[in-house]
């Protein structure tokens, strides 16, 4: 019988279909994992509940785990949430030039320039979990991952 | 699932969840209707979004309505394989998109109504329910933020925003006195205490419209409550046969295909 970290190993390695450089663990979209002696049962909570990406992540899902049988159970029980990110995850969002989310109230920070000079453009962008943000440092946009 | 209710409490529960389910799904085909049509590059991206919440939010209801109905269907079955007569979805959610002030006050007057019967079902006692209230009513609470943005800018710029603007308030009014009429359901459910009253939404709704529509220099339109904007459920707009047809043309040509 394989256990939990096994399992998790091979989760870690399947990317987030949206932002590749974090997996989906990372995103902490694995809520809860149950193994019995015949069957894994793997708990995926959706960020949003319209994303396109969900489908994408059960398949990747079963497919990794080709040689077992593996059942994955869409729950929102806990519901996902950006609190869970780690300080790894924000880092490493910063690294793919997305800014991590941010208390209410708290400057958006440039993942590029790290200047604090920045302004909302736009509420929503180019997935569910993202708004557009603009530097007047840089002159750029940049992405910012919403706090939900 | 589990299910400890009788027969009669998983019938409401059921119907219940077609009307939450049919309110955003209907809305949602609607809005997901300026995807490459939207005034500027920003808005088609943020209401293809809102679309994309609203149709997963309705998704999600569905499957919980096919398990508590235990008949071996799925949401597509009830998305794509109900004729109009049996969705349940209000009629203002069934209205043609309109112009964009037109979308933007309607997504204020829904997002906010959403919002509201969110919360309040986030505490309900069908635990299902309860949870995916609590995840939309963040999703909601984000469109609301919103439209009440748009509606206090376009309210108070130009001449000709500021029209549009009161044209749709005064158009959409009448409507939104659906939003608060008990159905048969709801009635139900909150007798056994399955969900909590939801009477106090429609005054919450108010106090809060009021006061965005203060701030966007809108004025309120005094129309009185007749019958005809407080009908059940059952009746719907010559809309929403129109909108079905267009979103059902493919499962219903080609049934069982996959991708």
């Amino acid at each position: 019988m394989v256990n939990e970290k096994e399992i998790y190993l091979i989760l870690e390695n399947i990317p987030d279909p949206e932002i590749p450089n974090l997996n989906i663990v990372e995103m902490g979209m694995i809520s809860k994992i149950e193994v019995t002696e015949n069957e894994i049962v793997i708990f995926l909570r959706p960020t949003y509940l319209g994303c396109p990406a969900l489908k994408i992540i059960e398949e990747d899902i079963l497919s990794s785990f080709k040689n077992r049988k593996v059942k994955v159970e869409v729950s929102n029980s806990p519901i996902w949430s950006t609190d869970y990110f780690t300080a790894q995850t924000k880092e490493k969002l910063c690294q793919c030039q997305i800014a991590p989310p941010q208390n209410e109230n708290r400057k958006i920070i440039c993942p590029r320039c790290k200047s604090s000079d920045t302004i909302i453009k736009s509420n929503f962008g180019s997935t569910p979990c993202k708004a557009l943000w603009w530097c007047n440092n840089c002159i750029e946009p940049f992405e910012y991952f919403k706090r939900h | 699932m589990k299910n400890n209710y009788d027969e009669l409490v998983s019938k409401n529960i059921y119907d219940y969840l077609l009307q939450l389910g049919d309110d955003r799904l209907i809305l949602g085909h609607r809005v997901s209707e300026w995807c490459g049509h939207a005034p500027i590059l920003e808005e088609d991206i943020a209401l293809a979004n809102i679309s994309l919440d609203l149709i997963g939010q309705s998704s999600f209801i569905y499957k919980i309505a096919c398990e508590i109905e235990a008949k071996n269907r799925t949401e597509d079955d009830l998305a794509f394989y109900r004729a109009p007569n049996n969705f349940k979805c209000i009629e203002i959610v069934e209205l043609p998109k309109g112009d964009f002030a037109f979308t933007i006050v309607r997504q204020l007057f829904f997002s906010l109504f959403n919002d509201l019967t969110l919360n309040l079902l986030s505490n309900s006692h069908f635990i299902p329910l309860a949870e995916i209230s609590l995840k939309a009513v963040k999703e909601s609470a984000y469109h609301t933020r919103h439209s009440k943005e748009w509606i206090k800018r376009l309210g108070n710029g130009t001449e000709e925003s500021h029209r549009k603007i009161q044209i749709a308030v005064d158009e959409l009014w009448k409507y939104t006195f659906q939003m608060f009429e008990e159905s048969q359901s709801e009635k139900l459910l909150i007798e056994k205490g399955i969900i909590s009253d939801t009477k106090s939404i429609k005054s919450d709704w108010l106090k809060v419209i009021e006061i965005i529509l203060t701030e966007a220099n809108i004025k309120i339109p005094e129309v009185t409550e007749n019958h005809l904007f407080t009908r059940t459920r059952n009746f719907h707009t010559e809309h929403l046969s129109h909108l079905l047809a267009e979103m059902q043309s493919v499962p219903r040509s080609y049934p069982n295909l996959k991708w």
